[in-house]
């Protein structure tokens, strides 16, 4: 059984308990994608563009411009790929964080991305570019990218989550070459939150869900807040969560590996956020080879 | 853009280590993403040679037969090699854990000579394919073991063994079987803002120009576009 050790404070969150959202069912087919391209810009009439489809998603190119949808959310990917991730080999990106999630600001909004009071900066992760010789000489390193992510904000509860998210990738010229929009719309309240679960009670859901697991898990941090999924995921409620953060530690410094559980945070809320471990057949054992 | 060669996919992956003198804490989705990607390469028409899963995995499929390994039957018998398990980082050193002493229950990146006969391309998903990202210890790190394989992917510092990155392997397989480069694809589809993994690729060249290209540009297709002698390393990561 799972070893949890506590190594950050369990505080619950404060006020009115939040709602249970209900979410839109999205509307992914030919006259969607045709829609948004023509909102970016892109020629998207009924005779313009390669329209691909597949069981997970959408994916309409025109030129080297390319938008997806996935049928599951409703998430969106738009890449320019003559330009997004492209090195050029000699541009650097010099960009601080506060002018990067401005200039993803202004995307989001020329875009209609996103609302810029339902969103705030939460990272801006860059992309490098390096190369050194064998013996470490000639190294160089040079910032190409930057991608912002913003966070979604529901009744100014943060979204936390793989989805909740618009992402700005932003090149060595400050300019957009690519987003992804996860960001499942609102369909009003399921139903008001009654009362908050203890933090405690999310880690003893953690213990019960390793309970055939040996490990010692330190759990270093637990964030509050709605949680969407990703893009490949189909949700129906936006339902606040504990966010529970550990790490899997060998003593003396030996190997490690980090751990996400996600728990319900309300007392009425509408079921498990992390699915249950599954149950796997065991390979066949393996033969050992003949001795030479 | 499509694929226009046929490679050849080995996978190992250690989620349930046994309370002896390989025990290690267990994990729960190595087999999701490495296993997702084996199934994923195959549905695209690639060649699934091996699947190994914990006591099936053996460290001694990593090292070389210099060291008494038997790498050149199975990491290095395949074009794409990924492996799945605690992974360890000391003085410059990766190590690969195992559940079960075969011989060992580590490996270590010094008896490793990766792409000797046939490997092209390692993914290793463990954590701490490297520790930072200065470049004496990236070169420090994987100068010695790439030794012909074109590209090695990993992470900086811990990866998250989660349920939210179980699709990795398919996304991965997916994109490179589009013909996406394979360090791009990599570094893109690795990368997560919610789970907190940084992703990094590393190439090898004979030349620094060949080092970006492969970096680049490098797609499943360059599989018999041999790296002749790893003379620098190229690497592109986000963070």
């Amino acid at each position: 059984m799972a070893d949890i050790k506590i190594n950050t404070k369990l505080t619950g969150p404060k006020g009115k308990p939040a709602s249970i959202y209900r979410l839109v069912t999205p509307r992914v087919n030919e006259k969607s994608i045709r829609e948004l391209a023509k909102q970016l810009g892109i020629q998207a009439d009924s005779q313009s563009g390669v329209l691909k489809s597949d069981t997970d998603k959408l994916t309409f190119s025109v030129g080297h411009l390319e938008l997806t949808m996935h049928r599951a959310s409703g998430a969106v990917r738009f890449i320019d790929r003559a330009r997004w991730q492209i090195d050029d080999r000699q541009s650097e990106l010099k960009i601080g964080d506060e002018e990067a999630s401005r200039l993803a600001q202004t995307v989001a909004q020329k875009y209609k991305l996103a609302p810029a009071r339902e969103t705030k900066f939460l990272k801006a992760a860059r992309l490098h570019v390096a190369e050194a010789t064998r013996e470490g000489k000639e190294a160089s390193d040079r910032i190409i990218d930057v991608a912002v992510a913003l966070q979604r904000l529901v009744e100014k509860i943060p979204v936390d989550g793989p989805g909740g998210k618009v992402i700005v990738y932003l090149n060595a010229e400050r300019e957009m070459t690519g987003f992804q929009r996860i960001w499942r719309d609102l369909d009003g309240v399921h139903r008001p939150g009654a009362s908050y679960r203890p933090p405690q009670s999310a880690v003893e859901d953690m213990a019960a869900h390793f309970a055939k697991k040996r490990a010692v898990i330190e759990v270093q941090e637990i964030r509050f807040g709605y949680f969407e999924e990703g893009p490949r995921t189909r949700q129906r409620y936006l339902q606040p969560a504990y966010v529970i953060i550990g790490m899997l530690s060998a003593p003396e410094g030996g190997s490690r590996k980090r751990t996400i559980y996600v728990a319900p945070a309300l007392t009425n809320n509408t079921g498990r956020i992390t699915p249950p471990l599954e149950v796997k057949r065991p390979q066949r054992r393996r033969p050992e080879p003949e001795a030479e | 853009m499509s694929i226009h060669v046929h490679v050849r996919v080995g996978v190992e992956w250690v989620n349930d280590f046994h309370n002896d003198s390989c025990e290690q804490n267990d994990l729960s989705y190595c087999d999701d993403q490495v296993v997702g990607f084996f199934n994923h390469m195959g549905d695209h028409g690639h060649v699934k040679v091996f699947n190994w899963g914990n006591d099936n995995a053996w460290e001694t499929d990593f090292r070389h037969p210099t060291f008494g390994g038997d790498s050149l039957n199975w990491s290095d018998d395949v074009h794409f090699c990924m492996v799945n398990d605690h992974g360890g980082n000391n003085s410059n050193v990766v190590s690969f854990s195992f559940s079960k002493a075969h011989t060992a229950c580590s490996v270590s990146s010094t008896k490793m000579r990766l792409g000797q006969k046939n490997l092209k391309w390692l993914a290793a998903l463990g954590c701490d394919a490297v520790l930072n990202t200065d470049a004496s210890h990236i070169v420090a790190v994987w100068g010695g073991p790439m030794r012909g394989v074109h590209i090695v992917c990993g992470y900086i510092g811990t990866a998250a063994d989660s349920w939210w990155t179980s699709d990795l392997g398919e996304d991965f397989a997916d994109d490179i079987c589009d013909g996406d480069t394979i360090a791009g694809a990599w570094v893109s589809d690795a990368y997560s803002f919610w789970t907190g993994d940084d992703s990094i690729a590393i190439a090898a060249g004979v030349s620094q120009n060949d080092a970006i290209n492969r970096r680049d540009h490098e797609t499943l297709d360059w599989r018999d576009i041999n790296v002749a002698s790893t003379n620098w390393l190229a690497w592109k990561y986000r963070t």
